[in-house]
């Protein structure tokens, strides 16, 4: 009966992260995309929610999360090319936040492992760009988009702190 | 899920003082990679469809250039040693947006259309 129960409090949660997860993909693509000044380059706001979902569900259930929110995704936007960009990049970009998680912190906090991993983000979503149009001088864009990490990385950082700050612990426990 | 970590997190400041050394590194390596990498003037510019060279452009002849390209058309500029994307059909205008370029090694890519422009120097222009 227990186990029973844990398991739809587990299936509830990843659905609730999946669909938060989802919001997140939707409102950055109807921000104006000012930040879009080299294919690929992304904000990453669901990046938050792959945070939140290490921090309070695990790693296990993070993977879950991100794959569930690509495909999707790719079905909302109806563009399978889609998912060749975002599937690798969230997929990288949260093994990062695993090594980070597991390995320094807590001494790099939230917003370090945000940084690097919005790093990671735009490095494998410059990568598929380069990939997709046959030539490899667009890592060119590598600075710009590290700068872009940056600002990306310190958004996130935040968010995910004040969300996992205020987060009730019935919500994990 | 580890609890001891959540408390930790909501127990500290958002920021400490490894996420500011991160941060300030990876400013400083890019600002300075950024000008290592476009600090001298281009000649010419390539033109790239579909990951095969079409052929080069002077920058010091001012003129636009049209395109067939795969949603449509392209058109892009050259003046004062610059090139600039005026119009282009594609659904992000991501290359638009670039804006004018004039570096060597500075690129405007459209990846829906498969085009690239690539500035190179006088020195590349033997291949
Ligand atoms: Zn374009």
């Amino acid at each position: 009966m227990k186990k029973q129960y844990n398991i739809t409090k587990r299936t509830v949660r990843i659905a609730l992260f999946v669909a938060l997860a989802l919001v997140m993909y939707m409102v950055e693509s109807l921000v104006p995309p000012v930040f879009a000044f080299a294919p690929g380059a992304k904000l990453g706001l669901a990046n938050v929610v792959s945070l939140c979902a290490l921090v309070l569900l695990g790693i296990v259930d993070s993977y879950l999360v991100v794959v569930l929110r690509c495909i999707l995704a790719m079905f909302l936007v109806g563009n399978p090319t889609a998912l060749m960009y975002s599937l690798p990049s969230s997929i990288f970009a949260l093994s990062s936040m695993v090594l980070l998680y597991c390995f320094i912190f807590p001494k790099v906090s939230l917003m370090g492992i945000s940084f690097l991993s919005a790093i990671v983000f735009n490095i494998v979503q410059l990568l598929v760009a380069s990939w997709v149009v046959g030539n490899i001088y667009v890592v060119l864009y590598l600075p710009l988009m590290f700068l872009a990490s940056a600002g990306a990385g310190l958004f996130v950082g935040l968010l995910s702190f004040f969300v996992i700050k205020h987060t009730p612990s019935n919500v994990y426990l | 899920m580890n609890i001891d970590k959540i408390n930790i997190v909501k127990n500290s400041k958002p920021i400490k003082i490894w996420d500011l050394s991160i941060l300030i590194f990876v400013v400083t390596v890019s600002v300075v990679a950024f000008f290592l990498l476009f600090n001298q003037k281009g000649a010419v510019v390539q033109l790239w469809i579909d990951g095969k060279y079409i052929s080069d452009y002077n920058l010091n002849h001012t003129q636009s250039i049209e395109l067939d390209v795969h949603l449509g058309h392209m058109c892009f500029s050259i003046s004062d040693g610059k090139v600039f994307v005026v119009h282009a059909d594609c659904d992000d205008q991501i290359c638009v947006r670039m804006g004018e370029i004039d570096k060597v090694n500075q690129t405007i890519v459209c990846s829906p259309n498969n085009v690239i422009l690539r500035i190179v120097g006088e020195s590349d222009l033997d291949f």
